[in-house]
């Protein structure tokens, strides 16, 4: 083991924050939105974990930078385990290392190390713990898998929540609206925050083979917790964002054993059993938890490896079979360990997971659907045609405007603009499934644009009446897409939801529909 | 105590101190009233020459800040100013008409209500496309900001023109066009590609404009509503 950059902690540090790597991060710009804190930095560590012995390039590169301009370094610690390329990583064996090396009081133990945060990030932890202590304390994350954000180039969080984000409604990532299957929508791995001393009391991380590889996670030690009597919390405004880069989801990955959907077993028999302790734990942890040693103490570090790990996690000795699963319109190929003789582990049976809200678009509601999409298609186009004759390019290099490339211009344009309403046909079903989850029977639309027609067509083969349609252009008709017109003062007076139907501009509308006085909880937003 | 400056020009610029420099020079020989002018530079943290540009006879206001989008930019230099009027600018420009402050504030005196979008001629475009428009503080009020920030850096000057005829349909033409007033624009694709053009690029610009297609319709709605009352209003 060892260490590129191992600070002094001064007195002040209350949160540790440990990221992880096994030379797989491309971009480290964690660290910029880290370093962006509403908080004072003293007031939080950040400890980086390299699991091989390999330096981060860009990390030290960043290292050096501070040095030379006397600024705070990027990461408090850096250590690298110096574990041999040979041996398969165990993200368990870096958060138990994260668990001796911390400093703070609260540990975020496990965050992804390739989101952005926002500059409350920090804020919102210590706020939530000092409400109550008596917690393991949960950040969903907000995903988006647009490859135009790859290689990393900095998108705004307004970014990441649109155009190919897979799991943004209302406001907020759709894991903390489902009720259908929490377990699977929500995502247990972007970031788990405990008290350092609760952790040390339930063993630290699991060191169990089976969590060697890509299936494992902070959940095992959650569900741990809350078999002590923690209370599981999810945090209701802070999240994190991630952006697509290859390799995501664990593609290419040694895995063990699962439940389909890529939940450890093992885990899962904690959460349905009492189990408060890992079935293996970590050497160093157990010394911690005995009060043999304490934090900083050198016997810590070497006990941390047990040397037959060594072996047993070497590539070589792991036998597997290659799976997919579809991840979106994409595949990932798990390596999977093969059933042995251990009897925890069984053979995965491939699942398909729950629709959010337990609402599958099926073939019915495409059909309702159909007669709206050539209009709305048509109508983008005459938009696109519009610009296309003011566009730059005519007065700059009309050699380079032939038919050919006229019509290769326009069948991309067909494909980005269907994978485009694609998506926001998406979140207007999520929205609609999301009412019909909360029992919600009447509607009122606010919004007359594409956004309301689809809203209405979509509403047709659910169990949900719209009451009426609140347009935001003036209009002089009583009916609008088959429904009632109403006006913003009739608006004003009803009690029940309003869906808000548009794509953009939407803080705008909640604005207005505020001044109103209209309370937000009656409002529902498609983004 | 100083005058209130009645047009800011918002410039965002990056790695390109020679241009700026001929920019403000320009700006130095053919504006009628200094005083009554700020420029608002939005200059990268990274950028350490741009951040040393000084002119003693400019009220120039220097915002250093992380790099980020065009539209962020705009948006904080925006932010950061006092005037009545605004006039979005690139480092590529230099004005090559006397006088040409007067004239732009000459024409908006013509609409007192502010709803207008006056465009120069830039030698390229001309009245086809905003490339450096100048509009009124009260704009911005009706459009709810000076541009959405769903935009990253294409598409802003055609969504701003999309919008003034979409009014001219509502019956109201505030598109004034001044083809003797010159902002040459020393357009970057005639030249080579530098720093500054490796931008934290998207492709995704086409398709916010598409998606704010409607509200364009409503912005330019609610504007032809606010000139009816305020002309109700006058008289």
């Amino acid at each position: 083991m060892r260490f590129l950059v191992n600070e002094q902690p001064g007195n002040e540090v209350e949160v540790s924050i440990i990221l992880t790597d096994w030379s797989c991060r491309e971009s480290l710009h964690i660290l910029d939105f880290l370093a962006d804190q509403s908080i004072d930095r003293c007031r939080y560590e950040l400890i980086w974990i390299e699991y091989g012995s390999k330096p981060s390039e860009e990390l030290c590169k960043r290292i050096d930078a501070a040095r030379s301009k006397h600024q705070a370094l990027p990461v408090n610690i850096y250590v690298l385990m110096e574990m041999p390329v040979e041996i398969c990583y165990h993200k368990h064996l870096m958060m138990n290392l994260g668990i001796c090396l911390a400093n703070g009081g609260i540990i975020c133990s496990w965050c992804d190390s390739d989101a952005m945060v926002r500059p409350t990030f920090v804020k919102s932890i210590l706020e939530t713990f000092k409400r109550n202590q008596n917690i393991v304390l949960h950040m969903d994350e907000v995903r988006n898998n647009n490859q135009s954000f790859y290689p990393f180039n900095y998108p705004t969080f307004n970014d990441v929540t649109g155009f190919g984000c897979i799991n943004w409604v209302n406001g907020m990532p759709a894991g903390i609206l489902d009720m259908k299957d929490p377990l699977h929508s929500r995502n247990y791995g972007a970031c788990m925050v405990a008290l350092r001393e609760d952790l040390i009391a339930i063993g630290g991380a699991d060191m169990h083979f089976d969590y060697l590889g890509h299936m494992c996670g902070p959940h095992e030690m959650t569900w741990r917790l809350v078999n002590t009597g923690k209370r599981e919390v999810w945090h209701d405004h802070e999240w994190l964002y991630h952006v697509w880069h290859p390799g995501q989801g664990g593609d290419q990955n040694f895995a063990g054993p699962h439940d389909g959907l890529h939940i450890s077993l093992l885990s899962l028999q904690c959460r349905n059993t009492d189990q408060t302790m890992p079935f293996v734990e970590n050497p160093a942890i157990a010394l911690l938890r005995n009060k043999l040693a304490s934090a900083g103490d050198p016997k810590l570090l070497d006990a941390l490896i047990d040397p037959n790990w060594l072996k047993d996690w070497q590539y070589k000795r792991l036998r597997g079979t290659e799976r997919h699963y579809a991840q979106g319109k994409r595949k990932i190929t798990l390596t999977e360990r093969d059933n042995s003789d251990d009897d925890s582990t069984t053979n995965v049976q491939h699942q398909t997971p729950s629709p959010l809200f337990g609402r599958k678009f099926n073939k019915r509601h495409l059909l309702v659907l159909l007669p709206i999409v050539p209009g709305i298609v048509w109508r983008q186009l005459k938009v696109k045609y519009k610009t296309h004759t003011w566009a730059l390019t005519r007065y700059l290099h009309p050699e380079r405007r032939g038919w050919l490339r006229e019509i290769g211009s326009l069948k991309r344009f067909l494909k980005r603009i269907l994978a485009f309403d694609k998506h926001w046909f998406r979140a207007c079903w999520f929205i609609l499934a999301y009412a019909v989850q909360s029992k919600i029977q009447n509607i009122i639309i606010y919004g007359d644009g594409d956004a309301a027609r689809i809203l209405c067509n979509m509403s047709k083969n659910l169990p949900i009446t719209i009451r009426g349609i609140c347009p935001l252009l003036p209009n002089v008709n009583t009916r609008l897409f088959g429904h009632k017109v109403i006006s913003e003062g009739q608006l004003a007076k009803t009690d029940e939801t309003i869906i808000v139907a548009a794509f953009v501009n939407i803080p705008t509308y909640l604005t207005k529909l505020e001044t109103l006085g209209i309370n937000r909880k009656q409002i529902l937003t498609i983004r | 105590m100083p005058a209130k400056p009645l047009i800011s020009i918002i410039l965002p610029t990056r790695h390109r101190v020679n241009s700026v420099n001929r920019l403000f020079d320009s700006i130095e020989s053919t504006v009628s009233k200094i005083d009554k002018l700020e420029v608002i530079l939005y200059i990268d943290d990274d950028d350490f020459k741009s951040q040393a540009i000084e002119r003693s006879v400019l009220n120039l206001v220097k915002l250093i800040g992380r790099r980020t989008t065009r539209i962020d930019m705009i948006r904080k230099c925006f932010e950061a100013g006092s005037s009545q009027y605004i006039l979005l600018l690139n480092d590529d420009a230099i004005f090559r008409t006397h006088g040409w402050d007067t004239r732009i504030l000459q024409t908006f005196s013509k609409h007192p209500d502010g709803v207008a979008m006056v465009l120069c001629n830039d030698l390229s475009h001309g009245e086809n496309m905003p490339i450096f428009p100048a509009y009124s503080r009260k704009l911005c009020e009706l459009m709810g900001g000076v541009c959405p920030e769903d935009y990253h850096r294409d598409y802003i000057d055609v969504h701003l023109l999309d919008i003034f005829r979409k009014l001219h349909g509502l019956g109201f033409n505030r598109l004034e066009y001044l083809q003797d007033v010159v902002i040459e624009h020393i357009n970057h694709e005639a030249s080579t590609v530098n720093d500054t053009y490796i931008k934290l690029g998207f492709a995704d610009d086409e398709l916010t404009y598409i998606a704010w297609e409607h509200e364009r319709q409503i912005i330019a709605s609610s504007m032809a509503k606010y000139i009816q009352q305020s002309t109700l209003c006058a008289s």
